[in-house]
Protein backbone atom coordinates (compact mmCIF):
# COMPACT_ATOMS: atom_id res chain seq x y z
CA UNK A 1 0.00 0.00 0.00
CA UNK A 2 1.33 3.95 -0.87
CA UNK A 3 3.13 5.14 2.20
CA UNK A 4 1.51 8.44 1.37
CA UNK A 5 -2.04 8.90 2.72
CA UNK A 6 -4.70 11.07 1.64
CA UNK A 7 -7.12 13.74 3.47
CA UNK A 8 -10.81 12.90 3.02
CA UNK A 9 -11.24 16.50 1.46
CA UNK A 10 -8.44 15.26 -1.45
CA UNK A 11 -10.86 12.17 -1.51
CA UNK A 12 -13.83 14.64 -2.45
CA UNK A 13 -12.15 16.41 -4.68
CA UNK A 14 -11.21 13.95 -6.78
CA UNK A 15 -14.43 12.80 -7.03
CA UNK A 16 -15.78 15.80 -7.79
CA UNK A 17 -13.36 16.36 -10.71
CA UNK A 18 -14.39 12.56 -12.07
CA UNK A 19 -17.80 13.58 -11.46
CA UNK A 20 -18.78 16.93 -11.16
CA UNK A 21 -22.57 16.14 -11.05
CA UNK A 22 -22.71 13.46 -8.14
CA UNK A 23 -24.54 14.52 -5.32
CA UNK A 24 -24.55 10.76 -3.87
CA UNK A 25 -21.82 8.46 -3.07
CA UNK A 26 -22.02 5.19 -1.93
CA UNK A 27 -19.02 3.61 -0.04
CA UNK A 28 -19.23 0.15 0.64
CA UNK A 29 -16.38 -2.77 1.05
CA UNK A 30 -17.27 -5.84 -1.20
CA UNK A 31 -17.77 -7.98 2.04
CA UNK A 32 -19.10 -6.83 5.61
CA UNK A 33 -16.35 -5.45 7.38
CA UNK A 34 -15.57 -2.74 9.61
CA UNK A 35 -14.27 0.77 8.87
CA UNK A 36 -16.71 1.88 6.60
CA UNK A 37 -18.42 4.30 9.58
CA UNK A 38 -15.03 5.68 10.53
CA UNK A 39 -14.45 6.47 7.48
CA UNK A 40 -18.00 8.11 6.83
CA UNK A 41 -17.30 10.01 9.62
CA UNK A 42 -13.80 11.68 8.80
CA UNK A 43 -15.15 12.27 5.70
CA UNK A 44 -18.05 14.33 7.48
CA UNK A 45 -15.65 15.97 9.84
CA UNK A 46 -12.84 17.50 7.20
CA UNK A 47 -14.65 18.06 4.14
CA UNK A 48 -16.21 21.19 4.87
CA UNK A 49 -13.50 23.07 2.40
CA UNK A 50 -15.18 21.49 -0.46
CA UNK A 51 -18.69 21.02 -0.10
CA UNK A 52 -20.76 23.35 2.39
CA UNK A 53 -22.14 20.18 3.92
CA UNK A 54 -21.88 16.24 3.85
CA UNK A 55 -24.47 13.78 5.23
CA UNK A 56 -23.73 10.12 5.78
CA UNK A 57 -26.54 7.68 5.97
CA UNK A 58 -26.53 4.17 6.47
CA UNK A 59 -28.04 2.54 2.74
CA UNK A 60 -31.46 1.58 4.44
CA UNK A 61 -31.94 5.06 5.82
CA UNK A 62 -30.81 6.25 1.93
CA UNK A 63 -33.64 4.17 0.26
CA UNK A 64 -36.33 5.12 2.97
CA UNK A 65 -35.85 8.42 2.56
CA UNK A 66 -34.54 8.93 -1.07
CA UNK A 67 -31.53 11.07 0.08
CA UNK A 68 -30.58 11.89 -3.89
CA UNK A 69 -30.90 15.51 -5.50
CA UNK A 70 -30.88 13.46 -8.90
CA UNK A 71 -34.35 13.63 -10.82
CA UNK A 72 -36.35 10.64 -12.07
CA UNK A 73 -36.91 10.58 -15.88
CA UNK A 74 -39.76 9.47 -18.11
CA UNK A 75 -38.26 5.92 -18.63
CA UNK A 76 -37.44 5.76 -14.64
CA UNK A 77 -33.96 6.06 -14.70
CA UNK A 78 -32.35 8.09 -12.75
CA UNK A 79 -30.81 11.58 -14.46
CA UNK A 80 -27.27 13.49 -12.29
CA UNK A 81 -28.76 17.46 -11.75
CA UNK A 82 -26.26 19.80 -13.70
CA UNK A 83 -23.34 20.91 -12.32
CA UNK A 84 -23.38 23.22 -9.13
CA UNK A 85 -21.00 25.51 -6.98
CA UNK A 86 -18.58 24.28 -4.67
CA UNK A 87 -21.01 24.78 -2.10
CA UNK A 88 -22.83 21.71 -2.48
CA UNK A 89 -24.41 19.12 -0.20
CA UNK A 90 -23.10 15.54 -0.70
CA UNK A 91 -25.01 12.88 0.77
CA UNK A 92 -22.25 9.81 1.64
CA UNK A 93 -24.26 6.26 1.77
CA UNK A 94 -22.50 3.94 3.85
CA UNK A 95 -23.09 0.17 2.37
CA UNK A 96 -22.18 -3.11 4.58
CA UNK A 97 -20.91 -5.20 1.88
CA UNK A 98 -21.81 -5.01 -2.04
CA UNK A 99 -21.83 -8.43 -1.82
CA UNK A 100 -23.00 -9.54 1.60
CA UNK A 101 -26.24 -7.18 1.84
CA UNK A 102 -28.99 -6.80 -0.64
CA UNK A 103 -29.89 -3.26 0.53
CA UNK A 104 -26.74 -2.04 -0.23
CA UNK A 105 -26.69 -3.46 -3.85
CA UNK A 106 -30.24 -2.29 -4.00
CA UNK A 107 -28.83 1.18 -3.70
CA UNK A 108 -26.13 1.22 -6.03
CA UNK A 109 -28.46 2.08 -9.10
CA UNK A 110 -30.00 4.93 -6.94
CA UNK A 111 -26.79 6.87 -6.27
CA UNK A 112 -24.53 8.91 -8.52
CA UNK A 113 -21.05 6.57 -8.04
CA UNK A 114 -19.78 4.32 -5.95
CA UNK A 115 -16.78 4.14 -4.39
CA UNK A 116 -15.26 0.68 -3.50
CA UNK A 117 -13.47 0.52 -0.45
CA UNK A 118 -10.31 -2.24 -0.12
CA UNK A 119 -8.36 -3.23 2.74
CA UNK A 120 -4.73 -4.17 1.19
CA UNK A 121 -3.53 -7.54 2.69
CA UNK A 122 -7.38 -8.39 3.91
CA UNK A 123 -9.89 -8.38 0.62
CA UNK A 124 -9.84 -10.88 -1.92
CA UNK A 125 -9.07 -9.80 -5.54
CA UNK A 126 -12.01 -11.85 -6.51
CA UNK A 127 -14.66 -10.22 -3.98
CA UNK A 128 -13.47 -6.75 -6.08
CA UNK A 129 -14.00 -8.07 -9.37
CA UNK A 130 -17.21 -9.72 -8.52
CA UNK A 131 -18.43 -6.22 -6.90
CA UNK A 132 -17.40 -4.80 -9.80
CA UNK A 133 -19.21 -7.18 -11.89
CA UNK A 134 -22.40 -6.75 -9.37
CA UNK A 135 -21.72 -3.12 -9.54
CA UNK A 136 -22.59 -2.76 -13.16
CA UNK A 137 -25.00 -5.08 -13.37
CA UNK A 138 -26.95 -3.55 -11.11
CA UNK A 139 -26.23 -0.01 -13.81
CA UNK A 140 -24.89 1.93 -10.85
CA UNK A 141 -21.25 3.54 -11.81
CA UNK A 142 -17.88 2.53 -10.06
CA UNK A 143 -16.26 6.04 -9.72
CA UNK A 144 -13.15 4.62 -7.72
CA UNK A 145 -11.32 2.90 -5.03
CA UNK A 146 -10.34 3.65 -1.95
CA UNK A 147 -8.00 2.11 0.24
CA UNK A 148 -8.26 1.66 3.71
CA UNK A 149 -5.79 0.06 5.91
CA UNK A 150 -6.55 -1.08 9.69
CA UNK B 1 8.67 -5.11 -17.03
CA UNK B 2 11.96 -4.55 -15.60
CA UNK B 3 13.26 -5.54 -11.85
CA UNK B 4 11.37 -3.35 -9.77
CA UNK B 5 8.17 -5.15 -9.29
CA UNK B 6 10.30 -8.48 -8.29
CA UNK B 7 12.30 -6.18 -5.86
CA UNK B 8 8.62 -5.31 -4.42
CA UNK B 9 7.48 -8.65 -4.15
CA UNK B 10 10.53 -9.54 -2.02
CA UNK B 11 10.53 -6.82 -0.10
CA UNK B 12 6.90 -7.60 0.91
CA UNK B 13 7.44 -11.42 1.58
CA UNK B 14 10.80 -10.68 3.34
CA UNK B 15 9.80 -12.75 6.31
CA UNK B 16 9.86 -15.94 3.83
CA UNK B 17 13.14 -15.16 3.17
CA UNK B 18 14.17 -14.32 6.40
CA UNK B 19 13.27 -17.86 7.82
CA UNK B 20 14.57 -20.08 5.05
CA UNK B 21 17.65 -18.51 4.95
CA UNK B 22 18.00 -18.55 8.81
CA UNK B 23 16.74 -22.18 8.59
CA UNK B 24 19.63 -22.74 5.67
CA UNK B 25 22.32 -21.56 7.34
CA UNK B 26 21.71 -23.51 10.64
CA UNK B 27 21.73 -26.34 8.53
CA UNK B 28 24.47 -25.68 6.43
CA UNK B 29 26.73 -24.44 9.84
CA UNK B 30 26.07 -27.51 10.93
CA UNK B 31 27.05 -29.90 8.23
CA UNK B 32 29.77 -27.96 7.58
CA UNK B 33 30.67 -28.13 11.05
CA UNK B 34 30.43 -32.04 10.94
CA UNK B 35 31.90 -32.70 7.79
CA UNK B 36 35.05 -29.81 8.76
CA UNK B 37 35.65 -32.43 11.77
CA UNK B 38 37.09 -34.94 9.70
CA UNK B 39 38.88 -32.83 7.44
CA UNK B 40 42.73 -34.06 7.23
CA UNK B 41 43.65 -37.35 5.78
CA UNK B 42 42.11 -39.79 4.30
CA UNK B 43 42.61 -43.75 4.46
CA UNK B 44 41.12 -45.85 1.53
CA UNK B 45 41.57 -49.55 0.63
CA UNK B 46 39.62 -51.86 -1.59
CA UNK B 47 37.29 -55.02 -1.53
CA UNK B 48 36.16 -57.53 -3.86
CA UNK B 49 32.42 -59.33 -2.96
CA UNK B 50 31.52 -62.16 -4.61
CA UNK B 51 28.08 -64.47 -4.42
CA UNK B 52 30.19 -68.16 -2.85
CA UNK B 53 27.11 -70.14 -4.06
CA UNK B 54 26.65 -69.20 -7.34
CA UNK B 55 28.90 -70.19 -10.43
CA UNK B 56 31.55 -67.43 -11.55
CA UNK B 57 31.86 -66.13 -15.56
CA UNK B 58 35.67 -65.69 -14.37
CA UNK B 59 35.95 -69.22 -12.73
CA UNK B 60 33.69 -71.78 -14.52
CA UNK B 61 34.79 -73.29 -17.67
CA UNK B 62 31.67 -75.96 -17.46
CA UNK B 63 29.56 -76.02 -20.34
CA UNK B 64 26.45 -76.94 -18.34
CA UNK B 65 26.04 -73.88 -16.28
CA UNK B 66 23.87 -71.45 -18.55
CA UNK B 67 24.13 -67.91 -19.37
CA UNK B 68 20.90 -66.94 -17.08
CA UNK B 69 22.70 -68.68 -13.96
CA UNK B 70 25.68 -67.00 -14.51
CA UNK B 71 24.61 -63.37 -14.51
CA UNK B 72 22.47 -63.76 -11.91
CA UNK B 73 25.42 -64.94 -9.66
CA UNK B 74 26.73 -61.57 -11.04
CA UNK B 75 24.11 -59.70 -10.04
CA UNK B 76 23.64 -61.13 -6.75
CA UNK B 77 27.13 -60.68 -6.01
CA UNK B 78 26.70 -56.69 -7.05
CA UNK B 79 23.77 -56.64 -4.30
CA UNK B 80 25.95 -58.04 -1.87
CA UNK B 81 28.72 -55.64 -2.25
CA UNK B 82 26.09 -52.61 -1.98
CA UNK B 83 25.00 -54.70 1.30
CA UNK B 84 28.75 -53.95 2.58
CA UNK B 85 29.14 -50.48 1.63
CA UNK B 86 25.82 -49.51 3.22
CA UNK B 87 26.70 -51.40 6.37
CA UNK B 88 30.15 -50.13 6.97
CA UNK B 89 28.95 -47.06 6.99
CA UNK B 90 26.72 -47.51 9.60
CA UNK B 91 26.96 -46.45 13.08
CA UNK B 92 27.22 -49.53 14.46
CA UNK B 93 30.87 -50.08 12.53
CA UNK B 94 31.80 -46.94 13.57
CA UNK B 95 31.42 -48.44 16.81
CA UNK B 96 32.85 -50.95 16.59
CA UNK B 97 36.09 -49.87 14.64
CA UNK B 98 36.22 -47.26 18.04
CA UNK B 99 36.31 -50.00 20.25
CA UNK B 100 39.26 -51.16 18.96
CA UNK B 101 41.07 -48.37 18.37
CA UNK B 102 40.77 -47.30 21.80
CA UNK B 103 43.50 -49.76 23.22
CA UNK B 104 45.60 -48.31 21.47
CA UNK B 105 45.09 -43.86 22.48
CA UNK B 106 44.90 -42.64 19.02
CA UNK B 107 43.42 -39.07 18.67
CA UNK B 108 40.22 -38.45 17.00
CA UNK B 109 39.33 -42.23 17.39
CA UNK B 110 36.15 -42.10 19.68
CA UNK B 111 32.58 -42.81 18.67
CA UNK B 112 31.56 -39.73 17.74
CA UNK B 113 34.72 -38.83 15.53
CA UNK B 114 33.94 -41.57 13.45
CA UNK B 115 30.59 -41.42 12.84
CA UNK B 116 29.94 -40.04 10.05
CA UNK B 117 33.89 -40.41 8.72
CA UNK B 118 33.95 -43.95 6.55
CA UNK B 119 32.87 -43.34 3.37
CA UNK B 120 32.78 -45.45 -0.35
CA UNK B 121 31.81 -46.55 -3.46
CA UNK B 122 30.98 -49.47 -5.53
CA UNK B 123 32.17 -50.23 -8.91
CA UNK B 124 30.70 -53.63 -9.80
CA UNK B 125 31.75 -56.23 -7.31
CA UNK B 126 34.42 -54.21 -5.80
CA UNK B 127 33.48 -51.76 -2.94
CA UNK B 128 36.16 -48.99 -1.95
CA UNK B 129 36.12 -47.63 1.72
CA UNK B 130 37.51 -45.00 2.83
CA UNK B 131 38.08 -43.51 6.48
CA UNK B 132 38.71 -39.63 7.02
CA UNK B 133 40.39 -38.27 10.17
CA UNK B 134 42.65 -35.08 11.15
CA UNK B 135 45.38 -37.87 11.96
CA UNK B 136 46.67 -39.61 9.30
CA UNK B 137 47.56 -43.03 12.15
CA UNK B 138 44.09 -42.55 13.19
CA UNK B 139 42.97 -42.97 9.69
CA UNK B 140 44.98 -45.72 8.58
CA UNK B 141 44.21 -47.69 11.68
CA UNK B 142 40.73 -47.15 11.37
CA UNK B 143 40.72 -48.03 7.89
CA UNK B 144 42.43 -51.40 9.06
CA UNK B 145 39.88 -51.90 11.47
CA UNK B 146 36.87 -51.66 9.07
CA UNK B 147 38.77 -53.39 6.47
CA UNK B 148 38.88 -56.75 9.02
CA UNK B 149 35.68 -55.79 9.94
CA UNK B 150 33.97 -56.63 6.73
CA UNK B 151 36.04 -58.96 5.73
CA UNK B 152 36.96 -61.76 8.69
CA UNK B 153 34.49 -60.36 10.79
CA UNK B 154 31.27 -59.31 8.51
CA UNK B 155 28.98 -61.95 9.95
CA UNK B 156 28.96 -59.49 12.92
CA UNK B 157 27.46 -56.65 11.08
CA UNK B 158 25.53 -58.69 8.49
CA UNK B 159 24.32 -61.91 9.98
CA UNK B 160 25.53 -65.58 9.78
CA UNK B 161 23.57 -66.53 6.80
CA UNK B 162 24.77 -63.49 4.44
CA UNK B 163 28.24 -63.99 5.52
CA UNK B 164 28.24 -67.31 4.63
CA UNK B 165 26.21 -66.96 1.31
CA UNK B 166 29.30 -64.45 0.51
CA UNK B 167 32.86 -64.02 -0.06
CA UNK B 168 35.10 -60.84 0.86
CA UNK B 169 38.61 -60.44 -0.23
CA UNK B 170 40.78 -57.59 0.17
CA UNK B 171 41.90 -56.54 -2.71
CA UNK B 172 44.15 -53.45 -1.53
CA UNK B 173 45.28 -52.83 1.87
CA UNK B 174 44.64 -49.29 3.52
CA UNK B 175 46.57 -46.13 1.52
CA UNK B 176 46.43 -42.49 3.60
CA UNK B 177 46.34 -38.93 1.32
CA UNK B 178 45.94 -35.54 2.48
CA UNK B 179 42.26 -34.28 1.95
CA UNK B 180 41.60 -30.31 1.71
CA UNK B 181 38.80 -28.37 3.39
CA UNK B 182 37.87 -26.60 -0.14
CA UNK B 183 35.81 -29.26 -1.08
CA UNK B 184 33.54 -28.96 2.60
CA UNK B 185 33.73 -25.04 1.90
CA UNK B 186 32.61 -25.10 -1.62
CA UNK B 187 30.22 -27.69 -0.31
CA UNK B 188 28.96 -25.27 2.43
CA UNK B 189 28.68 -22.18 -0.07
CA UNK B 190 26.36 -24.22 -2.78
CA UNK B 191 24.23 -24.95 -0.08
CA UNK B 192 23.16 -21.45 1.15
CA UNK B 193 23.47 -20.14 -2.65
CA UNK B 194 20.70 -22.58 -3.49
CA UNK B 195 19.13 -22.30 0.07
CA UNK B 196 18.81 -18.41 -0.87
CA UNK B 197 17.48 -19.62 -4.73
CA UNK B 198 14.94 -21.71 -2.96
CA UNK B 199 14.07 -18.73 -0.50
CA UNK B 200 13.38 -16.22 -3.13
CA UNK B 201 11.80 -18.70 -5.38
CA UNK B 202 9.44 -19.65 -2.45
CA UNK B 203 8.61 -15.69 -1.78
CA UNK B 204 7.41 -15.09 -5.31
CA UNK B 205 5.48 -18.53 -5.22
CA UNK B 206 3.53 -16.97 -2.19
CA UNK B 207 3.52 -13.57 -3.31
CA UNK B 208 1.70 -15.54 -7.24
CA UNK B 209 -0.45 -17.52 -5.55
CA UNK B 210 -2.14 -15.02 -2.94
CA UNK B 211 -5.94 -14.14 -3.52
CA UNK B 212 -5.29 -10.54 -1.58
CA UNK B 213 -5.24 -7.13 -2.70
CA UNK B 214 -1.87 -5.91 -2.43
CA UNK B 215 -1.04 -2.22 -3.57
CA UNK B 216 -2.65 0.62 -5.52
CA UNK B 217 -1.40 -1.53 -8.91
CA UNK B 218 -3.21 -4.46 -7.96
CA UNK B 219 -6.60 -2.09 -7.33
CA UNK B 220 -6.20 -0.40 -10.62
CA UNK B 221 -5.28 -3.58 -12.23
CA UNK B 222 -8.44 -5.46 -10.66
CA UNK B 223 -10.70 -3.10 -11.04
CA UNK B 224 -9.89 -0.96 -14.48
CA UNK B 225 -10.65 2.06 -11.99
CA UNK B 226 -8.22 4.85 -10.32
CA UNK B 227 -7.72 4.71 -7.13
CA UNK B 228 -8.65 8.09 -5.27
CA UNK B 229 -7.20 7.64 -1.93
CA UNK B 230 -5.67 5.39 0.61
CA UNK B 231 -5.92 6.11 4.68
CA UNK B 232 -4.35 4.12 7.45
Amino acid sequence: MSRVTTTPAMLLARVRLLAPEARTLLLSFPRDQAGTSLLGQRLQASASSIVEKVNVLDAATFLANDGGNSTETVSGHRQPSAPVAASAQVTLVLGAGVLDDATTLLTVPQVDGVLLLIEPGKTLRDDVEQARTEIKRAGGRLLGAVLQAN
Amino acid sequence: MGWRPYWTILRRRWLVIALILALDLVVTGFLFARSYRHVGYQACSSLFVADSSAPSIVSTSSSSVSTAELLAGESAANFFADDILDVAQSNKVADYVSRKLSQRSLPNASSSDLRGSIGGARHDRTVGLCVSSPQSQTAVAASQVLVGAMSTNRATFIGKALARRTYVGVISTPTVSRVSSRHELVNAALRLFLGALVAVGLALLWDALDPRIRDEQDVEQTTGVPVLASFR
